[in-house]
């Protein structure tokens, strides 16, 4: 069985109204700009950081991102995430208070496992449950922060610490910029920054530890790269290098800052498809196709895209408007979001026969 | 010195996309020398066997243009029809499109499955099929959103093809024998 989102549900968070989805393990996210894609992923991510990192609610979910043409205070949002131990049921509501935008609260806040209760956080009091669903200590918690994210792992929350664990190391958005990109090894490998400019600080820790998957991941470049053979880190500057062999067998190196956009971009989704592509994880991809060359996508897009069709692998969502990826998971995977004046609307891609599924967007039929 | 070979695919659903485009890579083709002829956004009626009659013969054309290093595979299952059927079928689309029928000699491969790619999936892959009883006349349970499930079939079908072996299986799924023999056509290099 798949790990993997099986419901999002968001209410009055910027164009999305009473919004429900039920993702594939697949899906292409599709439409014009201003119909709430990348606004879905930032509610997710909103969770993920009220959770992991204890962003106060008002940071996470600010008064600014209510859906502007509605009145209501209160915003919510709800995740079905299924995982070996059964399916999680996170609920979050939130209370905005205009007088004061950055004291917005958690209202309520409840994790359950298969209908057992596993925490319930309402108006600063916090309920703890075992992992047996029995109640157990009742403690206050500060209401700016998500009640889940305070709870310590401990003995008798090994559901809940997994569910945690989950998001804050399983769930990964990325949206490559390479232009941002620093070369230096010696930054925070840690911060969480979906371009990535970190990369070549994350990659040595992660090529050390991750040691099969890495050369899975130089190989894969070396098939993309005439002549790569690997990146390294350059120990007089600390700058990340990638070093290549030019025909008669002499090495070369260069500095990762010196490569093109499209390279670092190759490298970076080359990297990511092994590091992050991988069971029981969540991954978003927010327009990885930039920079590319058209023969760079489908190569890399049908390798991740078989990742996720393969029982018990990854989800993958991929957010993209290239024609290359419309026409290669659309007709399969695409889901539409679409906006009619209102709130945002989601509903499977529906081609047109004799037309590729790029040439139906371009013209609007899709809508 | 050995060239590259270049591979252009054309396949009817998403299942023959996904057993070819692997059957290819464990046959050797560098994984960017494979160009996958995207599928339509939609086919009336299931038809997609129309739609590859109706690509093959523009796809040959192509190929032909492109020059010798470049091969041609097509994926059209048999359904209710024999192996020789489709076949006759595609040499037909050439024909009716003006263009001159495949060559014995040419690198284009007619992978015709009896009765779908998933009879093949299943013959090649004794763990993946079960219980089930093979025959050529029934449907199969698709892999639906598990099209890549089929990866140890299609490594199966590539290593029959480079040791001129078959599987067991071909007493019930014969189409096998043909397919085999038309997937040794393509060659990774030349």
């Amino acid at each position: 069985m798949a790990n993997v989102i099986t419901r999002i549900y968001v209410d009055n968070f910027r164009p999305l109204v009473n919004f429900e989805w039920r993702p594939e393990q697949l899906a292409l996210l599709l439409g014009t700009n201003g119909t709430g894609k990348s606004v879905l992923i930032e509610a997710v991510m909103g969770v993920r950081d009220l959770i992991v990192h204890q962003t106060p609610v008002g940071e996470a979910f600010p008064l600014a991102s209510r859906t502007r043409w509605e009145q209501r205070l209160e915003t919510r949002v709800e995740l079905d995430v299924r995982r070996p131990a059964g399916t999680f049921q996170y609920r979050l509501v939130i209370e905005h208070n205009p007088e004061e935008p950055k004291k917005s609260r958690v209202k309520s806040e409840s994790l359950r496992l298969d209908d057992k209760p596993l925490m319930a956080f309402e108006l600063g009091d916090l309920q703890l449950h075992r992992d047996d669903g029995s109640a157990g200590p009742q403690v206050s918690s500060d209401w700016w922060r998500s009640g889940l994210g305070a709870i310590a792992a401990g003995r008798d929350n090994k559901h809940l610490t997994a569910f945690k664990t989950w998001l804050r190391d399983d769930v990964w958005f990325v949206s490559p910029n390479p232009r941002a990109m620093s070369a230096r090894t010696d930054e925070d490998a840690e911060a969480f920054d979906p371009s990535w400019t970190n990369f070549a600080s994350w990659l040595p820790g992660w090529m050390a530890s991750e040691f099969e998957h890495a050369r899975d991941a130089m190989t894969a470049l070396g098939e993309a790269m005439p002549g790569f053979r690997s990146l390294r880190v350059n120990r007089a500057s600390l700058k990340l290098e990638a070093t290549f062999q030019i025909a008669g067998g002499r090495d070369y190196a260069v500095e990762f800052g010196e490569l093109s956009d499209g390279q670092r971009q190759l490298c970076v989704l080359h990297v990511l498809r092994h590091a992050a592509v991988q069971p029981g994880r969540l991954v978003i991809l927010d327009e990885p196709d930039n920079f590319l060359a058209l023969p760079e996508i489908q190569p890399w897009l049908l390798d991740v895209a078989g990742a996720a069709t393969s029982s018990g692998g990854p989800q993958v969502w991929v957010i993209s408007h290239h024609p290359e990826a419309l026409n290669q998971l659309a007709p399969q995977h695409g889901t539409r979001f679409f906006r009619d004046g209102g709130p945002t609307r989601v509903g499977p891609f529906e081609g047109q026969e004799g037309l590729s599924a790029a040439e139906v967007v371009a013209r609007g039929w899709d809508q | 010195m050995t060239r590259r070979r270049k591979v252009v695919v054309v396949c009817e659903d998403a299942q023959g996309r996904s057993f070819t485009l692997q059957a290819l890579r464990a046959y050797g083709f560098h994984p960017h020398a494979i160009r996958v002829v995207p599928l339509p956004s939609k086919v009336g009626g299931g038809a997609g066997h129309a739609w590859v009659a109706a690509q093959y013969p523009r796809e040959l054309d192509a190929a032909r243009r492109a020059g010798a290093a470049t091969s041609l595979v097509a994926h059209i299952d048999a359904d209710e029809h024999t192996v020789a059927q489709r076949h006759v079928q595609l040499r037909d689309a050439c024909t009716t499109a003006g263009v001159v029928p495949r060559a014995a000699t040419e690198a284009v491969a007619e992978l015709v499955p009896r009765r779908n790619i998933e009879t093949w999936i299943y013959a090649l892959d004794e763990e993946l099929a079960g219980d089930l009883t093979l025959s050529e006349h029934d449907d199969f349970r698709k892999l639906k959103g598990h099209e890549r499930d089929c990866r140890a079939a299609a490594r199966a079908f590539a290593d029959h093809a480079r040791q001129r072996t078959a599987p067991a299986t071909t007493t019930e799924v014969p189409s096998l024998v043909d397919g085999l023999a038309e997937f040794r056509r393509v060659a990774p290099q030349e």
